[in-house]
Protein backbone atom coordinates (compact mmCIF):
# COMPACT_ATOMS: atom_id res chain seq x y z
CA UNK A 1 0.00 0.00 0.00
CA UNK A 2 1.62 3.34 -1.06
CA UNK A 3 1.54 6.46 1.15
CA UNK A 4 -0.73 8.25 -1.26
CA UNK A 5 -3.42 5.68 -1.09
CA UNK A 6 -2.76 5.34 3.00
CA UNK A 7 -3.20 8.82 2.95
CA UNK A 8 -6.71 8.63 0.82
CA UNK A 9 -8.24 6.31 3.26
CA UNK A 10 -7.48 8.36 6.26
CA UNK A 11 -8.75 11.07 4.58
CA UNK A 12 -12.07 9.26 3.80
CA UNK A 13 -12.14 7.99 7.47
CA UNK A 14 -12.20 11.07 9.14
CA UNK A 15 -14.27 12.39 6.36
CA UNK A 16 -16.56 9.70 7.26
CA UNK A 17 -16.34 10.00 10.88
CA UNK A 18 -16.85 13.77 10.79
CA UNK A 19 -20.22 13.60 8.58
CA UNK A 20 -21.17 11.19 11.00
CA UNK A 21 -23.57 12.79 13.55
CA UNK A 22 -25.23 14.16 10.18
CA UNK A 23 -25.51 10.98 8.43
CA UNK A 24 -26.68 9.21 12.14
CA UNK A 25 -29.23 11.82 11.19
CA UNK A 26 -30.21 11.49 8.11
CA UNK A 27 -29.68 7.39 8.89
CA UNK A 28 -32.60 7.63 11.40
CA UNK A 29 -35.22 9.63 8.90
CA UNK A 30 -34.38 7.58 6.09
CA UNK A 31 -35.69 4.30 8.55
CA UNK A 32 -38.48 6.73 9.53
CA UNK A 33 -39.50 6.94 6.24
CA UNK A 34 -39.20 3.81 5.01
CA UNK A 35 -40.72 2.33 8.13
CA UNK A 36 -43.85 4.55 7.39
CA UNK A 37 -44.10 3.13 4.08
CA UNK A 38 -44.11 0.02 5.39
CA UNK A 39 -46.60 0.87 7.85
CA UNK A 40 -49.11 0.87 5.73
CA UNK A 41 -48.61 -2.82 5.56
CA UNK A 42 -49.59 -3.53 8.59
CA UNK A 43 -52.18 -5.21 10.00
CA UNK A 44 -53.01 -2.92 13.17
CA UNK A 45 -53.69 -3.81 16.40
CA UNK A 46 -56.92 -2.85 16.37
CA UNK A 47 -58.01 -5.14 13.53
CA UNK A 48 -56.56 -7.65 15.34
CA UNK A 49 -58.46 -6.92 18.18
CA UNK A 50 -61.23 -6.68 16.77
CA UNK A 51 -61.42 -10.59 15.21
CA UNK A 52 -60.21 -11.58 18.39
CA UNK A 53 -63.08 -10.21 20.50
CA UNK A 54 -65.79 -11.41 17.56
CA UNK A 55 -64.47 -14.96 17.90
CA UNK A 56 -64.13 -14.45 21.91
CA UNK A 57 -67.56 -13.92 22.02
CA UNK A 58 -68.67 -17.04 19.90
CA UNK A 59 -65.87 -19.09 22.34
CA UNK A 60 -68.42 -17.45 25.30
CA UNK A 61 -71.51 -18.74 23.54
CA UNK A 62 -69.86 -22.61 23.06
CA UNK A 63 -68.40 -22.71 26.68
CA UNK A 64 -71.65 -21.60 27.95
CA UNK A 65 -73.47 -24.31 26.20
CA UNK A 66 -75.73 -22.18 24.24
CA UNK A 67 -76.82 -23.49 20.99
CA UNK A 68 -78.60 -20.04 18.76
CA UNK A 69 -82.15 -20.86 17.88
CA UNK A 70 -81.09 -20.42 13.76
CA UNK A 71 -79.02 -22.94 14.65
CA UNK A 72 -81.55 -25.74 16.19
CA UNK A 73 -83.56 -27.86 14.23
CA UNK A 74 -87.33 -26.74 14.76
CA UNK A 75 -90.52 -28.54 13.48
CA UNK A 76 -92.03 -28.12 10.10
CA UNK A 77 -94.42 -25.33 9.09
CA UNK A 78 -97.78 -26.57 9.14
CA UNK B 1 -13.41 16.84 0.39
CA UNK B 2 -16.96 18.25 0.02
CA UNK B 3 -17.19 15.54 -2.73
CA UNK B 4 -16.19 12.62 -0.97
CA UNK B 5 -18.00 13.61 2.65
CA UNK B 6 -21.11 13.59 0.46
CA UNK B 7 -20.51 10.51 -1.47
CA UNK B 8 -20.08 8.45 1.84
CA UNK B 9 -23.14 10.14 3.15
CA UNK B 10 -25.21 9.17 0.19
CA UNK B 11 -24.05 5.53 0.22
CA UNK B 12 -24.93 5.41 4.09
CA UNK B 13 -27.97 6.83 3.21
CA UNK B 14 -28.90 4.76 0.26
CA UNK B 15 -27.88 1.26 2.34
CA UNK B 16 -30.04 2.24 5.43
CA UNK B 17 -33.34 2.64 2.98
CA UNK B 18 -31.95 -0.70 1.84
CA UNK B 19 -31.61 -2.59 5.06
CA UNK B 20 -34.97 -2.19 6.59
CA UNK B 21 -36.38 -3.25 2.74
CA UNK B 22 -34.30 -6.10 2.65
CA UNK B 23 -35.64 -7.31 6.07
CA UNK B 24 -39.06 -7.14 5.31
CA UNK B 25 -38.00 -9.18 1.76
CA UNK B 26 -41.36 -10.12 -0.22
CA UNK B 27 -43.48 -10.28 2.83
CA UNK B 28 -47.01 -9.21 2.13
CA UNK B 29 -48.59 -7.86 5.20
CA UNK B 30 -47.08 -7.91 9.03
CA UNK B 31 -48.84 -8.11 12.12
CA UNK B 32 -48.42 -4.49 14.16
CA UNK B 33 -47.11 -6.10 17.54
CA UNK B 34 -49.40 -5.57 20.84
CA UNK B 35 -52.35 -6.88 18.82
CA UNK B 36 -53.85 -9.85 20.07
CA UNK B 37 -51.94 -11.84 17.45
CA UNK B 38 -48.68 -10.38 18.28
CA UNK B 39 -48.29 -10.33 21.70
CA UNK B 40 -45.59 -9.88 23.61
CA UNK B 41 -44.10 -12.55 25.93
CA UNK B 42 -43.20 -12.16 29.42
CA UNK B 43 -39.83 -11.36 28.82
CA UNK B 44 -40.49 -8.76 26.08
CA UNK B 45 -40.20 -10.45 22.78
CA UNK B 46 -43.18 -10.08 20.34
CA UNK B 47 -44.66 -13.60 19.03
CA UNK B 48 -46.55 -12.81 16.29
CA UNK B 49 -48.69 -15.87 14.59
CA UNK B 50 -49.92 -14.57 11.07
CA UNK B 51 -50.69 -17.77 10.60
CA UNK B 52 -53.25 -18.09 13.30
CA UNK B 53 -54.40 -15.33 12.36
CA UNK B 54 -55.20 -16.32 8.60
CA UNK B 55 -56.71 -19.42 10.07
CA UNK B 56 -59.69 -17.23 12.53
CA UNK B 57 -59.88 -14.92 9.55
CA UNK B 58 -61.30 -17.36 7.51
CA UNK B 59 -63.39 -18.94 10.31
CA UNK B 60 -65.09 -15.74 11.25
CA UNK B 61 -65.83 -15.52 7.73
CA UNK B 62 -67.32 -18.81 7.50
CA UNK B 63 -69.10 -19.21 10.60
CA UNK B 64 -70.45 -15.46 10.05
CA UNK B 65 -71.67 -16.66 6.66
CA UNK B 66 -73.20 -20.22 8.47
CA UNK B 67 -75.19 -17.74 11.21
CA UNK B 68 -76.42 -15.83 8.33
CA UNK B 69 -77.68 -18.58 6.09
CA UNK B 70 -79.06 -20.45 9.29
CA UNK B 71 -81.01 -16.61 10.16
CA UNK B 72 -82.07 -15.91 6.92
CA UNK B 73 -84.02 -19.15 6.41
CA UNK B 74 -85.87 -18.89 10.16
CA UNK B 75 -86.56 -16.01 9.52
CA UNK B 76 -88.12 -16.39 6.00
CA UNK B 77 -89.10 -19.98 6.69
CA UNK B 78 -92.63 -19.47 5.92
CA UNK B 79 -91.68 -17.81 2.61
CA UNK B 80 -89.09 -20.54 1.89
CA UNK B 81 -91.06 -23.51 2.60
CA UNK B 82 -93.65 -22.20 -0.04
CA UNK B 83 -90.79 -22.09 -2.84
CA UNK B 84 -89.47 -25.60 -1.54
CA UNK B 85 -89.43 -28.27 1.92
CA UNK B 86 -86.14 -29.18 0.73
CA UNK B 87 -84.24 -25.75 1.44
CA UNK B 88 -85.31 -27.01 5.69
CA UNK B 89 -84.78 -29.83 5.63
CA UNK B 90 -81.47 -29.23 3.53
CA UNK B 91 -80.92 -27.21 6.89
CA UNK B 92 -81.63 -29.35 9.35
CA UNK B 93 -79.08 -32.23 8.25
CA UNK B 94 -76.36 -29.23 8.36
CA UNK B 95 -77.55 -27.51 11.70
CA UNK B 96 -76.49 -29.92 14.30
CA UNK B 97 -73.37 -30.87 11.93
CA UNK B 98 -72.06 -26.87 12.23
CA UNK B 99 -72.65 -26.68 16.16
CA UNK B 100 -70.72 -30.26 16.31
CA UNK B 101 -68.01 -28.23 14.10
CA UNK B 102 -67.93 -25.31 15.91
CA UNK B 103 -67.78 -26.99 19.14
CA UNK B 104 -64.39 -28.78 17.71
CA UNK B 105 -63.42 -25.70 16.71
CA UNK B 106 -63.13 -24.50 19.79
CA UNK B 107 -61.06 -27.21 21.24
CA UNK B 108 -59.00 -27.41 18.30
CA UNK B 109 -58.26 -23.76 19.04
CA UNK B 110 -57.56 -24.16 23.04
CA UNK B 111 -55.33 -27.03 22.24
CA UNK B 112 -53.57 -24.75 19.62
CA UNK B 113 -53.25 -21.72 22.00
CA UNK B 114 -52.25 -23.95 24.97
CA UNK B 115 -49.27 -25.59 22.89
CA UNK B 116 -48.25 -23.82 19.70
CA UNK B 117 -47.44 -27.43 17.68
CA UNK B 118 -47.47 -27.93 13.93
CA UNK B 119 -49.83 -31.20 15.14
CA UNK B 120 -52.33 -28.74 16.85
CA UNK B 121 -52.04 -26.25 13.65
CA UNK B 122 -53.11 -29.26 11.42
CA UNK B 123 -55.86 -30.24 13.76
CA UNK B 124 -57.27 -26.53 13.79
CA UNK B 125 -57.00 -26.62 10.02
CA UNK B 126 -58.79 -29.42 9.93
CA UNK B 127 -61.93 -28.22 11.77
CA UNK B 128 -61.95 -24.93 10.03
CA UNK B 129 -62.25 -27.06 6.70
CA UNK B 130 -65.61 -28.61 7.86
CA UNK B 131 -66.89 -25.24 9.31
CA UNK B 132 -66.38 -24.23 5.58
CA UNK B 133 -67.60 -27.14 4.18
CA UNK B 134 -70.55 -26.94 6.46
CA UNK B 135 -70.74 -23.01 4.92
CA UNK B 136 -70.89 -23.68 1.44
CA UNK B 137 -73.47 -26.24 1.56
CA UNK B 138 -75.93 -23.89 3.23
CA UNK B 139 -75.37 -21.20 0.81
CA UNK B 140 -76.21 -23.67 -1.59
CA UNK B 141 -79.44 -24.75 0.14
CA UNK B 142 -80.71 -21.03 -0.98
CA UNK B 143 -82.49 -20.08 -4.12
CA UNK B 144 -80.07 -18.81 -5.64
CA UNK B 145 -80.54 -15.62 -8.11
Amino acid sequence: MTPAAITLFLNGLMAALSAAPKVAELYVKAKDMVAALFAKDLISKEKQDAQWAYIDAIKAMVDAGIVPPHFQVEPDPE
Amino acid sequence: MGKLRTLISTVIVLAALAVPILQSGCRTSQLESGGSYAPTNSVGVVVADKPFMAIESAFALAYGTLDTAFSFERDNRAMLWGISHSIKHTMDKIRPQAVAARDAYFQARALYVGSRTPQSFELLKTQLSKIQKFSTEAQSALPQL
